[in-house]
């Protein structure tokens, strides 16, 4: 395995390193590309994303994470567009650059929850996209997510204990200072879409012949093992779709035991997706310019 | 400086997921990425102001980032920045990358890296022990000479990487001032502190808090071996026997603060040592994007005054 810092992008503004196997890349295999999750910087939350490239790279897969601009070693954002659609810039930018260093056959594009989102919206305007890892991506609750959580969460002794416990949140919470610092939540650059609009992006990825992995934990909002294809009715039975879930992992998969799983994962369906089918191709699609974004919604 | 968000909803969307998966992730900004970055920090515009590379034996390559002076300096002197290990580091990232563009603007030359086993850095942390890192710092403080051609160093280390940093310091002759953001003067107490955040770190997310405590096995996501625990336990601040460099400065940032004794025992090894206390809310384990201005403040005043 072998390790080198790369710069990139149109401005030279984007870090990254790119793992390649010591011996023989698997030309067949996608490269695949590791996006920032949120602004955790590129070597992933709890190390994952090196762990993953190095992995992977043991396989033969070659391997890009970087930073968005603004995060991380990257510079900072310089073309004024919020972060959903930079970061689609920034993704092609990237596929761009590792296209001429390895001539890869196609990509695979990984993310954790707004890694996931970018992934997601990367690969619908990306033709070179044959996979996509999407990790805690878009999950909605459906009838049984509030049975799991409410009356059968209601029901677990655990939860009781939890409770009982000293060190649970809602004490500690209860008793510390709140810093004046303290966020709660931005959905500004991962903002979910409506249920039917991400059900359309998946069918259109597969019917393009792309692989799609997901992963779950349920801090990432996902209860049950058939919360997706209940969310996503119109996905049953059909192929190149691979969702794990892994309910006692947390969200940043801290857990070593996690990690691993999450890895073992991600490596199997390297090795068992079928990655035969070309990436269709069609012209690329661009994103519209701010004032035509305006334009469009007066 | 951290707004207070709003939260826009999506149809059909649990709001609680939401808030949950955003703090787990990081977020801080209501401002969004784009608008965070040049308010909060002097990050340059241009890439060729920072170099990223690999350097090191193979089989032991260190990432570093080289910030080269963007001014005519007052003082020759390069400065080595020295993260805090396992989970911490994250938390620090940009702090340290706005600390280094900030002095690298001032005109110094900055390096900061990752320790072997860390970051982008080759190795896993089973392969490694903190004397190791001791070594990477001395490795790094040359990479960075070569880098800047100069000839007097400083290093500025947080949290254990404070340690790390002052242990190899007293260790050369060319160093000549060492900065400590919140050291841990015995580092047994650091592995007490890892082993705390672990069992809230348990509590919070399986109820398990009541564990008996451990010398060695996960921490918070990362893996401390037995080996790394005694070599951690080696590293104690005030047992050093010369002082770190002849200028010093400890800065706590700690509400209880605990290393005034320390900032004294340097001064007995002859040290010229300041002392600063300006305690402010702990930053949660899983927030990445703060950027610790007083503290950057204090170390950029502090640099600019040091003597050659």
């Amino acid at each position: 395995m072998n390790e080198r810092v790369v710069v990139f992008g149109p401005e030279g503004s984007l870090v990254g390193i790119i793992t390649e196997p010591d011996t023989v890349r698997r030309p067949s295999l996608p490269a695949l590309l590791l996006l920032n999750a949120g602004m955790q910087p590129r070597v992933g939350p709890n190390r994952l994303h090196v762990k993953i490239a190095r992995r992977l790279a043991q396989r033969g897969v070659v391997s890009l994470r970087f930073d968005f601009s603004g995060i991380g070693d990257s510079l900072r954002p310089r073309h004024g567009r919020p972060f959903c659609e930079s970061a689609v810039i920034e993704t092609r930018e990237a596929m761009d650059f590792l296209a001429a260093e390895v001539q890869p056959t196609s990509f695979v594009l990984a993310g954790i929850c707004s890694g996931a989102d970018a992934a997601q919206r990367a690969a619908e305007l990306e033709p070179r996209v044959s996979g996509t890892i999407l990790i805690d991506g878009y999950t909605y609750p459906t009838a049984r997510y509030y049975v799991h959580r409410y009356a059968l969460g209601a029901l677990a002794w655990r939860r009781w204990r939890n409770l009982l416990s000293r060190d649970h949140h809602v004490w500690r919470s209860l008793f510390r200072r709140k810093s004046s610092d303290e966020a709660e939540a931005d959905v500004g650059f991962f903002e979910l879409p409506p249920r039917e609009g991400a059900e359309a992006s998946f069918r259109r990825l597969l019917d393009r012949g792309v692989n799609l992995c997901m992963i779950h934990t349920v801090e990432g909002g996902y209860y049950y093992a058939g919360q997706f294809f209940d969310s996503f009715p119109s996905l049953r039975g059909r192929e190149r779709i691979s969702v794990h879930f892994i309910p006692e992992a947390d969200h940043v998969f801290t857990a070593l035991w996690s990690q691993d799983r999450l890895i073992d994962r991600i490596d199997e369906w390297f090795e068992t997706a079928d990655w035969s089918a070309a990436p269709v191709r069609g012209p690329t699609v661009e994103l519209p310019r701010p004032a035509e974004r305006r334009a469009a919604r007066e | 400086m951290v707004d207070k968000p709003s939260v826009r909803l999506t149809r059909g969307v649990c709001k609680g997921d939401i808030a949950r998966r955003a703090r787990a992730a990081g977020f801080v900004s209501s401002a969004g990425l784009s608008d965070a970055c040049p308010v909060e920090c002097g990050l340059p515009e241009n890439l060729t102001v920072i170099r990223p590379f690999y350097f090191g034996p193979d089989g032991r390559r260190l990432f570093a980032v080289y910030h080269p002076p963007q001014a005519t300096p007052t003082m020759p002197i390069g400065v080595l920045l020295c993260n805090p290990v396992g989970f911490e580091r994250a938390r620090m990232i940009r702090s340290f990358a706005c600390l280094a563009s900030e002095l690298a603007q001032r005109g110094f030359a900055v390096l900061r890296f990752d320790y072997f086993g860390t970051g982008d850095s080759a190795g896993t942390p089973e392969m490694v022990d903190a004397e190791q890192w001791v070594s990477d710092v001395g490795a790094a403080a040359d990479a960075l000479r070569r880098a800047a051609g100069t000839l007097r160093l400083s290093v500025i280390g947080q949290r254990f990487g404070a340690n790390l940093g002052a242990v190899a310091s007293s260790r050369r002759s060319d160093i000549e001032g060492v900065g400590m953001w919140d050291p841990i003067p015995r580092s047994g107490d650091y592995l007490t502190e890892l082993w705390d955040a672990h069992r809230v770190w348990l509590g919070r997310e399986h109820g398990e808090g009541r564990r008996p405590p451990q010398r060695s096995g996960e921490v918070v996501g990362f893996l401390v071996t037995e080996g790394m625990a005694q070599s951690i336990e080696r590293l104690d601040l005030d047992r050093l026997d010369r002082s770190p460099a002849r200028q010093i400065l400890i800065y706590e940032g700690y509400r209880e603060p605990r290393a005034a004794p320390l900032a004294e025992y340097y001064r007995r090894l002859g040290g010229t040592v300041e002392y600063r206390h300006h305690p402010c809310d702990p930053v949660p384990y899983r927030e990445v994007g703060r950027i610790q201005r007083p503290a950057i403040e204090s170390l950029k005043q502090w640099v600019g005054g040091l003597q050659v």
